[in-house]
């Protein structure tokens, strides 16, 4: 039993296993309501936007030196516009969506899907550029990228938002197969990709080297510019996907979607023990972040405490978090 | 103990530690294990106005007994007297305010402030109106980096700036401009060229003349003899013997103090069969004019010698693709390479190990077998894929061919010795089939015994038909491997030397060439080249 513990222990993301299980205890003693398969469930889908987001997130955090993407919130909110105005005739953008016969065919939606993901992806490139050949600090470059990425949005939507959307669009947001909610299972398939990629392709073993000594990357052969300006564009396509869900979640698309979004991705990616530093840290870690801050949230809403305690709260949790992550690893090097 | 000896030492010694002890510590000084002895019943002491020189290999526990010294960790058992009094609670502050001064292996300086306001940090001079005294701060530096005849350094300069040896004399005037009582220098002349460490040699002997007091660690033996009064050796954190430099008879046999067996020869060469051009350079721009032309054939090591600066990494770096180049050639095996890619340069067979091992050789917070796969990777990978499996075994099989000292090859790179580490770069490159190794300063900072590994590695792999081109500041190394020696100067070539030709002094008058380092003071005569 207690190797076993000391085992469990070990696991890189026992800090934050270990906080989800703590919280959900302590509310569940104050409220019967929390520790419900139906509430469990909702918590998971309420985390996926912000999971999908702390995937990308955590991948540009992996390159070090500063990376970090401040834009996140910025492309998920100009990638939706780019899609809905995909769908929605521009002349008739003003109207209610509900009033209107939307185009429901499966051509319509795939190419509104793929014009999402390029205009996340061209920004994504864009900020790549800006950091890796430019080089800008990512700080700054991301910092613009947000400004500018959310002044476009709310310039081609004229700053009106649009409700209702195509049926087989919402299935991506409230749909499920089998009994399992379509955010979810992209969530998690998004995550077991990704992490897939980091253990166990030439990828991700050259992303933990240059995140950790970007000389000695250099040094191995290592194409960094480009490893770069691929993590920027993957990570701004992983926050257009994080746009599509939560547009088809709530059945619309605002120019403000997502708006301060990055700092629940970079909470999520951190909370989950990817260091600031680079280097160091996993994706299922950030998935994990994002639950706990769901968690939180649903908390937060069960127990009837003023929303205005939501964001104190959370930010004293995220320091919490991240003071007994430290703390379990060093006693997991210090053993 | 009695109270009449304690005073008898007293009047003796400026510091005395008796029988201390300390276990494994974290990086606040507090003991982890006290079980394992990073230093284990050691007595140490200190006489007025004595060079005395700690000797022992890498984790020997020379510096954590320097540390002890300075108060950043504190003994779990023993007692530790400066000026004759027993200090119970030695601290930074407390052992700073006796005088003890130190200049660390590891840089203490901030990159972004000037010369002046490093040396001077936190005790900057204040004119009117509570402003810092530019100029009466400056001044104030340049004495102290006059004293140690390192006129070039600008004092207005940021330190970023500076080449890692000019760095080493601020963090030295640094120290100096405390006016310690006991100075410890922790591998000082490890980054400097001869004629610094003469001019750094001068600056300790007058100082031993005012009376100060220092503790000396080095490497190298021959500098013992030069500034040493007293010598004393640790190995496996235990104090062996402690000697004055007149009666040491050999130098073998502080060495074998040292490692604790019998050392045969440091430089393992073994006899190899010369074959083709491996690699060829053809009027390769270096910068300032000059066009540099190199060979390097199958089963040859060959040196590139210089003092710092003379262009030699600088060469190394362009031939390799890190940097780019305006004209010339370089041919890997016949086939011109590409410039400026690394990637190119790797394909093609060659490996580099840089001289900044922290900086550019390692990721530290990976471990063995993550930092040997960050070039094999893509000759292992399939589709991008690279297994598990395959990864451990390969790291397993270097780990065990390069005899790297490790628990496991999971260990974090950042725990292992300085040699180990040299040994875990070095297979990154074998694991990848690497024919040509470029080797920047192979042994810096590396304990004897680790040394002698390397070589001898370095002759194996010579004997297996790799070309070796090994960049060094050590004459002795240069002679003692090379079966060729470039020498350059100023970025170019100023000699080539082969077989009898080959010796210490060749070597430092072709680098010297007598012209450009005249303000600098003489070459330091024989005794700093003594090879």
């Amino acid at each position: 039993m207690p190797i076993t513990l000391r085992r469990l222990t070990m696991i890189k993301e026992a800090g934050i296993i270990g906080w989800i299980v703590v919280v959900g205890l302590l509310v569940s003693l104050l409220t019967p309501a929390f520790l419900t398969p139906a509430n469990l469930l909702n918590i998971i889908i309420q985390s996926s936007v912000v999971g999908i987001m702390a995937i990308g997130m955590t991948l540009v955090i992996l390159t070090g030196e500063g990376g970090i993407d401040l834009s996140a919130g910025s492309i998920l909110g100009i990638s939706s516009v780019a899609m809905a105005m995909a769908i929605i005739p521009v002349e008739l953008y003003r109207e209610t969506a509900l009033t209107l016969n939307l185009p429901n065919d499966m051509g319509t939606i795939v190419t509104a899907v793929a014009i999402c993901l390029v205009t996340g992806a061209l920004c994504g490139l864009v900020n790549g550029v800006l950091i890796a050949f430019v080089k800008l600090p990512p700080f700054i470059a991301t910092l613009a990228m947000m400004s500018a990425a959310r002044g476009i949005a709310a310039y081609i939507s004229a700053g009106i938002p649009t409700y209702g959307l195509p049926s087989r669009l919402v299935w991506v947001g409230q749909g499920d197969i089998l009994g399992f909610p379509v955010p979810v299972l992209l969530m998690l398939v998004l995550a077991a990709v990704v992490h897939l990629v980091l253990t166990r392709t030439t990828f991700g073993i050259a992303l933990f080297a240059l995140g950790g000594n970007r000389e000695t990357a250099r040094f191995s052969g290592i194409n960094v510019k480009a490893m770069l300006l691929v993590v920027y564009t993957l990570a701004a396509l992983f926050f257009a996907i994080a746009g599509i869900i939560m547009s088809a979640r709530g059945n619309q698309v605002h120019p403000d979607a997502g708006l301060g979004y990055e700092l629940y991705a970079i909470g999520a990616t951190v909370i989950g023990g990817t260091s600031m530093l680079g280097g160091r840290g996993g994706v299922l870690g950030a998935i994990l972040g994002a639950v706990f801050m769901a968690e939180v949230q649903n908390a937060i809403n069960l127990l009837n405490i003023p929303v205005a305690y939501m964001k104190p709260i959370l930010g004293l949790l995220i320091i919490l978090a991240v003071l007994l992550d430290q703390w379990q690893k060093k006693r997991s090097i210090g053993d | 103990m009695t109270a009449t000896a304690t005073a008898a030492t007293a009047a003796a010694d400026i510091i005395s530690l008796r029988g201390v002890s300390k276990g494994l510590y974290d990086l606040n000084g507090k003991t982890l294990n006290k079980h394992i002895r990073v230093l284990d019943d050691v007595d140490f002491s200190l006489r007025p106005g004595e060079v005395h020189v700690l000797l022992g290999e890498n984790g020997a526990g020379k510096s954590s007994l320097v540390k002890m010294i300075c108060g950043a960790i504190g003994p779990d058992a023993g007692t530790i007297c400066i000026d004759g009094r027993e200090v119970a609670n030695n601290d930074p502050h407390t052992a700073l305010s006796f005088g003890v001064a130190i200049v660390s292996q590891e840089f203490s300086l901030c990159p972004n402030l000037s010369v002046a306001e490093n040396v001077f940090l936190g005790r900057e001079p204040v004119g009117k109106a509570g402003f810092v005294d530019v100029a009466a701060l400056r001044a104030a530096a340049r004495v102290q980096l006059d004293r140690l005849g390192a006129a070039n350094i600008n004092v207005a300069a940021k330190v970023r700036s500076l080449a890692v040896a000019d760095q080493q004399l601020v963090e030295i005037a640094k120290a100096l401009s405390l006016d310690p009582r006991v100075l410890i220098l922790d591998e000082p002349t490890s980054t400097l060229t001869d004629n610094q460490v003469a001019n750094l040699f001068r600056v300790v002997r007058r100082l031993r003349e005012e009376g100060v007091s220092m503790i000396y660690i080095t490497h190298k033996l021959k500098e013992i003899f030069e500034i040493g009064d007293r010598v004393t050796v640790l190995r496996d954190g235990r104090s062996i013997r402690t000697v004055a430099v007149e009666e040491i008879d050999s130098v073998d046999g502080m060495i074998q103090l040292m490692i604790g067996s019998k050392l045969e020869n440091l430089f393992h060469k073994e006899k190899a069969s010369i074959g083709p051009v491996a690699l060829d350079v053809r009027d390769l721009d270096n910068g300032k004019g000059q066009k540099v032309s190199i060979t390097l054939r199958q089963g040859e090591i060959v040196g590139l010698a210089g003092i710092v600066g003379a262009g030699r990494t600088e060469l190394a770096r362009k031939i390799f693709g890190i940097d780019p180049y305006g004209s010339g050639e370089v041919r890997v095996f016949g086939t011109p390479l590409p410039k400026g890619s690394p990637k190119r340069a790797i394909q093609a067979g060659i490996g580099f190990i840089p001289e900044d091992r922290k900086r550019q050789g390692i990721v530290p917070l990976l471990s063995i077998a993550e930092n040997m796969n960050h070039v094999s990777m893509r000759k292992m990978s399939r589709r991008g894929f690279v297994s598990k499996r395959s990864r451990r075994l390969l790291a397993t099989e270097y780990v065990d061919k390069l005899r790297v000292a490790a628990a496991s090859i999971d260990q974090e790179i950042r725990y292992l010795s300085g040699g180990n580490q040299q040994k875990v770069i070095l297979g990154k490159w074998l694991s990848a089939g690497t024919r040509i190794i470029i080797l920047d300063e192979p042994t810096r900072g590396i304990d004897v015994s680790a040394k002698s590994a390397i070589y001898r590695l370095m002759g194996e792999l010579a004997a297996g038909g790799a070309a070796i081109l090994m960049i060094s500041s050590e004459l002795q190394e240069i002679v003692g491997m090379s079966d060729r020696v470039y020498v350059m100067r100023n970025f170019g070539i100023s000699a080539t030397l082969e077989g009898e030709a080959i010796s210490g002094e060749a070597i430092l008058n072709s680098a010297m060439g007598g012209d450009e380092i005249t303000d600098n003071g003489p070459l330091g005569g024989s005794s700093t080249t003594t090879v």
